[in-house]
């Protein structure tokens, strides 16, 4: 495979939507919100959350996306949760 | 080979997986480039890390079991040796391609290596083969997520080339009809149907195209088929990539580590090589 041959398009293209990542290590813990990742479906987005948040044995890790949350009380500048 | 160990047989299947993946990680390290976010970038990272981690613990199984010389699979062959899928002798021709011949030669390989642990009651085997499924599984959703991302004219250019790529990816588990061993013909039902469940869910193909692919591995001449080597007899991983595997220059073999044996010495403590440990087998 000589050369290269694909042409960069990196940051050209919007990565789809934020997923919220949430995880617990014993049955006693609630469940953590340990960050975000953007992905442009569900499939990229396990995958990264998966491999980004991988520091520990997990006994339950999920995503959601940040659009199906219900927005209870807003953030007084953006109204968005997670949003600085 | 103690008793109770595999037959000569998978060995031959082990070595063109491991050859396949020591390809596709490098695959990975030339478009890891290419992602289309930083998010690909870091996922092909990862998956380089873990393509070759399998290949070298392949290696390192099947040099144990056949008494080679350790490295001497990832040193001490030549490019007509190499018995990698040829569906990854042509380079992608654009992330399209990537994509689409990068999922169907990631469900080969798992095809092939689930088989074989099917088949296996070997606990080491199994246990290299159990790690590498959950390695394989993060490989499976990003290629996954990477063709159901596509837009035009990547997703056009994709469809275009699944024919070919999945063609010569079906081609590499040998005749159909009589399959060269047991294992393969298992291991191709398994794929056939997979990949005609990924082409469906991913839109770039539909049965007919699938059934048409098919059909056409089918017809095609198996005379010069070479089944230990999973591919023509005579045939080679092309020189440019071959030689960005495993660097040959003068320089580069003057900066690799010093190892238990040296080519250049003629000499092995083992004796022979892998073509001579399977020509044995059949002997």
């Amino acid at each position: 495979m000589g050369g290269k041959l694909l042409k960069s398009r990196l940051g050209s293209q919007s990565e789809g939507q934020w997923y919220e990542v949430l995880a617990r290590r014993t049955p006693k813990e609630f469940l953590t919100h340990l960050g975000s990742v953007e992905a442009a479906n569900e499939e990229l987005a396990k995958a990264r959350a998966i491999k980004i948040y991988d520091e520990h044995d997990w006994i339950e890790f999920c995503i959601f996306p940040r659009a199906s949350s219900i927005l209870l009380i807003p953030h007084r500048s953006h109204g968005e949760i997670g949003v600085c | 080979m103690g008793e109770g160990m595999l037959s000569r047989s998978p060995m031959v299947d082990l070595l063109a997986l491991a050859d396949t993946k020591w390809v596709l990680g490098h695959w990975y390290i030339k478009v890891m480039q290419n992602g289309r976010s930083v998010g690909d970038f870091c996922s092909l990272a990862g998956m380089v890390q873990e393509e070759l981690g399998q290949t070298r613990a392949l290696f390192r199984y099947l040099e144990d079991e056949c008494g080679l010389p350790s490295a001497s699979l990832e040193h001490e062959r030549e490019k007509h040796q190499c018995n990698s899928m040829v569906v990854l002798d042509l380079p992608p021709s654009g992330w399209g391609d990537f994509v689409v011949t990068a999922a169907v030669a990631e469900l080969a390989t798992y095809c092939l290596a689930e088989t074989v642990a099917a088949s296996s009651s070997e606990e080491e085997l199994n246990g290299l083969l159990l790690k590498s499924f959950q390695e394989e599984y993060f490989h499976q959703l990003l290629t996954t997520g990477w063709i159901k991302a596509l837009e035009d004219p990547d997703r056009r250019k994709a469809s275009e080339c699944f024919r070919s790529r999945f063609g010569q990816a079906v081609r590499w588990f040998g005749p159909p009809e009589p399959p060269a061993r047991a294992l393969l013909s298992g291991a191709r039902a398994l794929f056939v149907e997979r990949v005609a469940q990924f082409a469906v869910d991913g839109g770039i193909a539909d049965g007919h195209a699938l059934s048409a692919a098919i059909d056409e591995t089918t017809s095609e001449d198996w005379e010069n088929w070479d089944s230990n080597r999973q591919r023509e007899a005579g045939s080679s991983v092309p020189g440019s990539l071959w030689s960005f595997m495993v660097p040959c220059s003068e320089a580069a073999v003057l900066a690799r580590r010093p190892r238990e044996v040296f080519l250049s010495d003629d000499f092995s403590t083992a004796g022979k090589s892998f073509d001579e440990y399977v020509r044995e087998g059949e002997g």
